[in-house]
């Protein structure tokens, strides 16, 4: 299946989750996905084979909300397609994808330890780079 | 019986301080557990206070090894965020700084790997051919590992012609540095046991995790960002990428063999190629907005995303390294492995703990556990050499008296 092909099927599934569809230059992609619905779009992803999960960017813009990018490389094309899904400050929770892509796992620990963004399902939560016994309740890279 | 073994220290086999968790039972690893925390620097938050210009500066000091892919990853971020044009001279000299980058960090891979596996004389003259690569940067930039050569737009420095000869001499003199490699591995059949079929992954451990770099494409997957998301000046020249099947430390030596001739071949065609021109272009402020730059780091692609909100400094620097990619596969290559080959797969896994936590040291060893420390791995190595030695040279003088009767 060509990316052209998955890129069809991916705005006919899941055309009421995607919004904001741009693409800023010929080698990337950017669009808005609902939260509730990233993990299908993500097992979508990793299941058709021609894409492979890059990283997770965790931002604070100082608003009501934590932006999450999900950056993937999309195999015999120059692209990067950037996936940002918006998680409430006021119930920071996003679904955990590690279980579809092992490759998540680190990234997932990183932004909950520095963004307090849980994410749900993770089979293997905890401390990865803050000192044992870390009692600040703010998390660090937030800025509010 | 099952027991706990903590490997922690300061030692060349980790290129930097972290602990590994391994679990042994019998004399075979059971389970291997990573943890990260102990390089924690913070300097994502610390990109954030610094002005676009002041950037390269810091993130070349993230690692020794990879010092001009971090700042070339960052400034491919900000000419996308920017539109910045780059001048095309500026472009070969990034080029080419990045494939003798590429080479000395080869270079130390096979000397870790010699080293931990022991090869004490691969060791000291890959060091010393490394040299060499060193001092081009040094002649040419004014500094040995971190050349400072990269801004948004363009280069700091330009290379001065009446230098090339000089280059091109050099590169010249380095050669027989990877006929010495190439004896090694095709030549030398201790260097063989101690490599084939040890630390195996297989393209499905690969493609699940992500894998990239050198380590992937030893395993059958062809990802390399020069060919896939071409930049800087990899279009105009001509090179080959290398991909193996076996997955085993003896495919990645030979994947990095392979590069390095490639890479040299490209610095050849990059002094060659250049014309005069301008090296720079100003760069007067950058848009708000996200921009990402990835680049094949020697342990495989870098990658960044700068968000900036149009004053003169990010407010968000994010960066995955290539040995974040990479290390979560190396705890499920390792099971099985025997302990005697656990300095040789981790070395060959080339972990840059640098890079992947761009993280002071937290103590985190449980009392009640073994604590090993690096060296006494690479003792156990050392011994399984000087074992294959002993019964080869026995074989052969069993074979040799054979022939007299």
């Amino acid at each position: 299946m060509s990316w052209k092909e998955i890129e069809k099927e991916l705005m006919g599934r899941f055309a009421n989750d995607f919004s904001g569809w741009n693409r800023p230059g010929d080698r990337r992609i950017r669009v808005r996905v609902k939260s509730e619905s990233f993990s299908a779009v993500a097992r979508f992803l990793a299941g058709s084979g021609q894409a492979r999960f890059i990283t997770a960017t965790a931002m604070d813009t100082l608003g009501a909300f934590i932006e999450v990018w999900y950056h993937f490389d999309l195999f015999q094309t120059p692209q990067v397609l950037s996936l940002l899904v918006l998680v409430p400050k006021s119930d920071p929770r996003l679904p955990s994808i590690t279980s579809v892509l092992p490759g998540a796992d680190r990234i997932e620990r990183e932004i909950t330890e520095m963004f307090g963004v849980r994410f749900e399902g993770h089979p293997r939560p905890g401390r990865l780079l803050l000192p044992e016994g870390w009692s600040r309740t703010v998390p660090p890279m937030r800025k509010d | 019986m099952r027991e706990s073994i903590s490997l922690e220290g300061m030692h060349p086999l980790f290129q930097g301080g972290d602990l590994f968790r391994l679990t042994v039972e019998a004399d075979r690893i059971a389970a291997l557990d990573i943890e990260l925390g102990t390089h924690y620097r913070g300097i994502e938050k610390l990109a954030e206070t610094k002005s676009w210009d002041q950037l390269p500066f810091l993130l070349e000091r993230i690692c020794g090894m990879c010092s001009s892919s971090h700042p070339a990853a960052a400034v491919r971020a900000m000419e996308e965020l920017g539109g910045v044009p780059v001048p095309e001279r500026a472009q070969y000299i990034r080029t080419l700084v990045c494939e003798l980058e590429r080479i000395q960090s080869h270079l130390l891979w096979f000397g870790t790997v010699g080293h931990n596996a022991g090869f004490q004389s691969l060791w000291m003259w890959t060091w010393k051919y490394r040299e060499r690569i060193c001092k081009v940067f040094e002649t040419v930039f004014g500094n040995r590992l971190i050349p400072s050569v990269f801004m948004a737009g363009g280069v700091r420095r330009d290379i001065e012609e009446e230098t090339i000869p000089w280059m091109q001499e050099s590169l010249d003199r380095f050669q027989p540095a990877l006929d010495l490699l190439e004896g090694v591995l095709t030549g030398d059949l201790i260097f063989g046991i101690r490599t084939k079929s040890i630390g195996v992954l297989s393209e499905e451990v690969v493609r699940k995790y992500g894998m990239v770099g050198p380590a992937a494409r030893a395993s059958g997957v062809a990802v390399d960002v020069r060919k896939d998301d071409p930049y800087f000046a990899y279009p105009w020249v001509d090179w080959n990428l290398a991909v193996r099947q076996e997955g085993d430390v003896y495919a990645n030596a030979e994947i990095r063999l392979f590069e390095m001739r490639e890479s040299l071949d490209i610095v050849r065609q990059c002094l060659k190629q250049m014309k005069s021109g301008p090296v720079r272009t100003d760069l007067k402020s950058l848009p708000g907005g996200m921009g990402i730059g990835r680049v094949e780091a020697p342990r495989g692609e870098l990658f960044y995303c700068l968000v900036g909100d149009g004053t003169h400094r990010p407010i968000r620097v994010q960066i995955r390294a290539p040995s974040s990619a990479n290390l979560p596969a190396l705890e499920e290559s390792a099971v099985g492995a025997d302990l005697d080959d656990a300095a040789v797969i981790v070395a060959a896994a080339d972990p840059c703990t640098g890079c992947a936590e761009r993280m002071v040291v937290i103590g985190r060893a449980d009392p009640f556990q073994r604590i090993l420390a690096g060296v006494e791995l690479v003792r156990r190595s050392h011994r399984k050499t000087e074992r294959l030695r002993d019964e080869r040279n026995g074989t052969r003088i069993g074979a040799d008296s054979a022939d007299k009767n």
